[in-house]
């Protein structure tokens, strides 16, 4: 560059300087706010106060609202702007109000900020229901509604279960509170109200045998965003017969894999057990006691187990496992059933069937 | 005095080992700047210092909040959720707790907006709202006892939510329950957080009772003393109230608590208070389906207990008053000078803090 055009650069920086850029607003790429405009006074007092002292929304505020409390988040001055950094995620597609009060006497202004929507993704859906089988026992305690993606977090939707003839049952589920979640807040628990699946204690059950009823999940719940469900969902279900067995170890078939293969392990229980409890509750281990490696799936009907080792079946033995928490749907477990008046202690220990692949 | 929260990221799993905190004991942690996943249950020490369970953790937190230098005492803010949710850039929040530091008469809330974050404010005696920070205040952090053992290449078992705590002689009890098992969980954590202080889990069967009753989860607790025997009055879903010895408590104890009232069907209780009114002492229970009752004390340390015995009778609740006006009530506590404050859902759908006399 050439000298004459770097002195009329340097000019010009320092008129830019000398009169302020003109006020302004707007959201940057980190989620940040930005505020030029801000007159050099102002400026010096507010590099001297803390990056959370209320004194900065005096100059820059950002607020869901007007009338309602300014978002809370870090102030600073960079350079000639004020940055203010929210606390919260600002949330997407959704529109601020900003207020900036440059000083050197020159107006408010506000502006609103929006920060850009997500790319538009499919609407959250349920997924599945489980357990997945068309026909429950009468004494089904627990139902896990899948969500294709997280939910919000403190509300939750309507959930209804209908009758024959299109009537709501009154108080069919347990009024657990909103934080019956998974982690990734993907799947919600659902318990049939006990008091009303024990059989001696109050009037009725909740769930009549030989009856048909649908589970209906609202459109009214929503995303972690915002978004509501994409359809409503209705599952149909038909009522048979109370399950009120222990699960009996006895009565599980294990077909062993060919010696060599990655082919799975399956494992048939004879009757459906609750999903969510075989995932965590069932594995693989090896002559040394050591959990092996590998993917579980459970087939639809939640009846039977497989596991495909990540390496090769070897000589073996190997033992599957099964943890003491394991329970069908209507919460019995081995060798204690739900429903029973006098307790028997519950398995503190595995159940443990070993096997040999087929050679 | 620092203006903002830090705020919780719900959703990312740690195990709760922060960097540069120091491992005093298995399960121990402590330092500067808890990073808690999320802000659930609240509850004063002893000591003073305030007890957040952070259920996404797993973990209970015992923080050395700053003392308020502002307006000792609470007074009610109309429309609560709505502020708070303002200053956490939301429409709408859910509070997971309220409780009012003793020392400093002022409320403490926990509130989740719908993407998951959580943030920690105070309501002082001007019923201005303040954020609570994170970042400067000095912890010590227990890992919540498993009440599954941990298995190596076993899905975690950290699924557990804390629904109360209480502290009684040097320690923390702290109920919960899980997303996947249907059971009561019941935990003694030794109080300060020290040694082997992983604390003990219970499992509690009601007296002559069956699986249905025994594996219900309790919801809220409170210490109580039924002669010279120290004992928790736990009140669980559907709403049994059930004594239980602190002294059984221990670790992994089969407990029998001796159930002395049956509350009402599809209820979930939500907190239980005590206090004397007039020269007379109570317990008031806030419900979500009954509202606020109201129990003479004298009447839970006389009751009788109720045997197993196939009935359609479903409430039993020694004399019970149903107090009028507060029907929508959540969270309650103890506000000193004989009030009440109460986070209570208004008619158009926002949520109040009301400080009011005791019933």
């Amino acid at each position: 560059m050439k000298a004459p055009a770097t002195l009329a650069l340097a000019a010009l920086l320092l008129a830019a300087c000398d009169r302020p850029a003109p006020p302004g607003v707007a959201l940057q790429r980190n989620g940040s706010v930005e505020a030029r405009g801000v007159d050099g006074l102002t400026l010096g007092r507010l590099r001297a106060l803390p990056p959370d002292a209320q004194d900065w929304t005096r100059v820059l505020s950002v607020s869901v609202s007007p009338g309602l409390p300014a978002v809370l988040g870090r102030y600073a001055v960079q350079g000639a702007a004020v940055t203010f950094q929210p606390a919260y995620p600002l949330q997407p597609g959704r529109p601020y109000l900003a207020r900036l009060d440059p000083g050197g006497g020159r107006p408010v202004l506000t502006a609103r900020l929006t920060p850009a929507a997500a790319q538009a993704q499919a609407p959250v859906q349920v997924v599945a229901v489980y357990p997945s089988g068309a026909t429950q026992p009468q004494n089904l305690l627990r139902l896990y509604l899948q969500f294709s993606a997280p939910m919000a977090a403190g509300r939750q939707g309507t959930v209804q279960l209908l009758d024959g003839h299109g009537r709501a049952v009154e108080d069919a589920f347990l009024p657990l509170g909103y934080e019956f979640w998974s982690p990734d807040r993907t799947r919600l628990t659902l318990l049939v109200d006990p008091g009303r699946v024990k059989r001696e204690i109050l009037q009725g059950t909740v769930l009549r045998q030989g009856e048909a009823y649908t589970l209906v999940v609202g459109r009214d719940w929503t995303d972690a965003h915002g978004a509501p469900l994409g359809a409503e969902y209705r599952k149909p279900l038909t009522i048979g017969p109370p399950e009120r067995r222990p699960l009996d170890p006895r009565a599980w078939s294990l077909t062993a894999p060919p010696l060599g293969s990655r082919q799975p392990l399956t494992v048939a229980f004879g009757r459906p057990l609750d999903r969510a409890v075989m995932l965590s509750g069932l594995g693989v281990e090896d002559a040394e006691g050591r959990a092996l490696q590998g993917r579980a799936a459970i087939p639809p009907g939640e009846a039977s187990w497989s596991f495909t080792p990540d390496e090769a079946w070897r000589e073996g033995p190997y033992r599957f496992v099964a943890q003491p928490w394991l329970e069908d749907p209507q919460g019995n477990r081995p060798h204690a059933a739900f429903e029973q008046a006098s307790r028997t202690p519950a398995p503190k220990t595995p159940i443990v069937l070993p096997f040999r692949p087929r050679a | 005095m620092r203006m903002w929260v830090v705020a919780a990221v719900a959703g990312a799993l740690g195990l709760g080992v922060l960097p540069g905190s120091a491992s005093e004991a298995p399960g121990i942690t402590s330092g500067v700047g808890p990073q808690l996943h999320s802000i659930d249950r609240l509850a004063f020490a002893p000591d003073g210092r305030l007890v957040v369970a952070d259920n996404q953790g797993a973990m209970l937190y015992a923080l050395d909040l700053e003392r308020p230098a502002d307006a000792p005492g609470v007074q009610g803010v109309e429309g609560l959720d709505r502020k708070v949710a303002a200053m956490m850039a939301a429409d709408r929040v859910a509070f997971t707790d309220m409780v009012v530091d003793p020392r400093s008469g002022q409320a403490y809330v926990a509130a989740i907006r719908a993407s998951g974050e959580s943030g920690l404010f105070r309501v002082n005696g001007a019923g201005e709202i303040k954020p609570v920070p994170l970042s400067g205040v000095r912890y010590s952090a227990v890992t919540l006892p498993n009440v599954r053992p941990l298995v190596p290449g076993y899905r975690s078992p950290r699924e557990d939510t804390v629904t109360s705590m209480a502290f009684d002689g040097g320690r923390l009890y702290v109920a919960g329950l899980s997303n996947e098992e249907f059971s009561s969980k019941l935990r003694a954590v030794p109080y300060p957080f020290r040694g082997a202080g992983a604390g003990t889990s219970v499992e509690v069967y009601h007296t002559s009772h069956g699986e249905l009753e025994t594996r219900s989860p309790i919801y809220t607790l409170m210490p109580m003393r039924f002669g010279d025997s120290a004992e928790m009055l736990a009140a669980y879903i559907c709403t049994p109230l059930v004594r239980l010895k602190e002294t059984d408590l221990t670790d992994g104890a089969e407990v029998r608590g001796t159930n002395i009232a049956e509350m009402g069907r599809h209820n979930r209780p939500l907190t239980m208070i005590r206090y004397v009114k007039d020269g007379q002492d109570f317990v008031l229970m806030s419900n979500t389906r009954r509202g606020l009752l109201r129990l003479p004390t004298s009447a839970i340390l006389s009751a009788q207990t109720i045997p197993y015995e196939p009935t359609s009778i479903d409430t039993r609740d020694l004399g019970a008053h149903r107090v009028r006006g507060w029907d929508d009530v959540e969270w309650i506590a103890l506000a000193g000078d004989g009030r009440l404050a109460a986070l209570i859902r208004e008619t158009d759908g926002s949520m109040d803090l009301k400080v009011a006399p005791l019933p």
